[in-house]
């Protein structure tokens, strides 16, 4: 019998006094009982016993002339009294077990990781047509339909895991990546932008630029048109000669202008949002109860800009907390001067810039321009960067203008 | 003189029913050994032994036994089929016993067959 069983079915422990007191024992085996701890004590035999076998030894000891003195009980029946005179709190810890147990049967976080280009709502939702959603019974959805019906849903996914942690539900997935269209078969290379051209290295096909050359945006920089030359055939007339395709490769570098603008103006009036309410509210099924109101009761000029929710969906209703924040507008005026204008415009100019110029740009020069009037009341200014690349862009060539 | 006969025959055809029944007894211990010992089958089962499992010093385990004799702390008496075993030791204690097995703690010093 196991620890924890003695202890749910009790135990006592006994002297088992008089004669022979081994008499007892036999007996008692006799009568299908387990007896444990038998040692010899001073007054007597001692034993442990299930506390339900108590009453039968005890009538074993009537019939065979012992007395049998209960020393101790143990286990859950001793603590009867203690129970009885608990009861509520005994029965509120049952509930909030049995409470725990059936929330955490439920979804309550459903959350979408590793999304690049989807929108995650859309793999929200999808899920939710297949009963995963915040509030659902966790039994009511399958991770394996879900995880099927969303990488069928989505080919430009890879991999899609749904991973369950207690109340939350992560929607793990991996987009693909795909690779850049190649161009198959003879092409140009075309100018991707327009600038001029520094370096040229040509791998395949026919150069028609030089360093130096201004190009625009679609001029071909090498031809995929290939007219092969021979000594013998160098005097013939070139119409005579049959041109040959090739895929066009190679590096074209080029100064490559780009512009970026910010404005200032010398006047400003910023507008400041002062908080003047606040408010938390529990929200239950039933109703909502204020927790905190703080700040100026009065609704009239002020407005409600800011609010945050907790709130999940459970089959009774949403649950939750809300907080509301209410603000008052006010407006601060600020001047600058020219040399402070002319500092926040460049920034402003150089954020337009760096965002035109993406990441793997090389900046060669930069220069700022003011191409405001000192009569107007914004400073207004550009930034040129010149900016070292290659425009080379792969073009198929249409076969029926090309071919004679 | 008549009676004292009679009494004295009466304790010689007990005595010899006695030995008769011992010899039966071993004889019929005998054949069940041997049929245990043809068939391979366990001889605890067939001829009602007891089994006896020792760990080191301190725990003994018997099967198959008849009923507490004497229990103390130096001496533990068990009631066996045939005969009775004598542990000793120092400390013994009975752990746990019920109608087929019991278990012995302590430090055990001997353990003696009696017939």
């Amino acid at each position: 019998m196991g620890q924890w069983l003695e202890n749910l079915l009790g135990t006592a422990k006994v002297v088992v006094k008089g004669e022979y007191p081994e008499r007892v024992i036999n007996s008692a085996l006799a009568r299908g009982m387990s007896l444990k701890g038998v040692i010899k004590g001073g007054e007597g035999l001692v034993l442990q016993l299930r506390a339900a076998d108590l009453n039968r030894l005890k009538g074993l000891g009537e019939i065979t002339g012992h007395e049998i003195e209960v020393v101790e009980v143990m286990g859950l029946p001793h603590y009867r009294r203690w129970v009885s005179r608990r009861f509520m709190f005994l029965a509120g810890l049952f509930l909030f077990v049995v409470l725990l147990y059936l929330l955490s049967s439920f979804v309550w976080f459903v959350e979408v990781l590793g999304t690049k280009t989807i929108e995650p709502r859309k793999l929200l939702a999808t899920a939710a047509e297949h009963g995963l959603y915040p509030g659902a019974f966790k039994g009511n959805f399958s991770r394996d339909e879900v995880e099927k019906v969303i990488m069928e849903r989505y080919p430009e996914l890879a991999y899609v895991e749904i991973e369950s942690r207690g109340v939350w539900v992560g929607i793990k997935v991996v987009e693909k990546i795909l690779p850049n269209p190649v161009v198959v078969g003879p092409c140009h290379l075309v100018a991707a932008k327009g600038g001029i051209v520094e370096e040229i290295l040509v791998l395949e096909g026919q150069p028609l630029v030089e360093p130096g050359d201004t190009v625009g945006m679609g001029d071909v920089l090498i031809s995929g048109v290939v007219y092969l030359t021979t000594e013998g055939t160098e005097k013939e007339d070139p119409g005579e000669r049959k041109p040959l395709l090739v895929h066009a490769r190679g590096i074209v570098k080029a100064r490559v202008c780009y512009e970026g603008y910010g404005e200032q103006p010398f006047n400003e009036e910023k507008a400041n949002m002062t908080l003047v309410r606040c408010r938390w509210k529990m929200v239950f099924p039933l109703g909502e109860v204020v927790i905190k109101d703080q700040g100026i009761k009065q609704e009239t000029g002020m407005e409600k800009r800011e609010t945050r929710e907790r709130l999940w969906n459970t089959p009774w209703g949403k649950i939750g907390w809300l907080e509301e924040k209410w603000f008052v507008a006010t407006t601060k005026a600020k001047s600058y001067e020219d040399r402070e204008a002319l500092i926040l415009a460049k920034e402003e100019a150089m954020k337009d810039l760096k965002r035109k110029l993406g990441k793997a740009e090389k900046i060669i020069n930069t220069k700022t321009v003011v191409v405001s009037f000192p009569s107007d009341t914004v400073m207004r200014v550009k930034v040129v960067a010149e900016v070292l690349e290659d425009i080379g862009r792969e073009q198929p060539i249409n076969l029926e203008e090309n071919m004679p | 003189m008549e009676k004292e006969d009679n009494k004295k025959s009466r304790e010689s055809i007990t005595l010899r029913a006695a030995g008769m029944g011992k010899r039966n007894k071993e004889r019929s211990e005998g054949s069940l050994k041997k049929v245990a010992d043809v068939f391979e089958l366990p001889q605890d089962l067939v001829l009602d032994l007891s089994r006896i499992t020792i760990v080191g010093q301190s725990d003994l385990f018997l099967e198959n036994h008849k009923g507490i004799m004497e229990c103390g702390p130096e001496l533990i008496r068990i009631s066996l089929a045939r005969g009775y075993l004598e542990i000793e030791g120092k400390n013994l204690k009975i752990r746990f016993i019920t109608q087929d097995e019991v278990a012995v703690g302590g430090r055990i010093m001997g353990i003696k067959f009696m017939n």
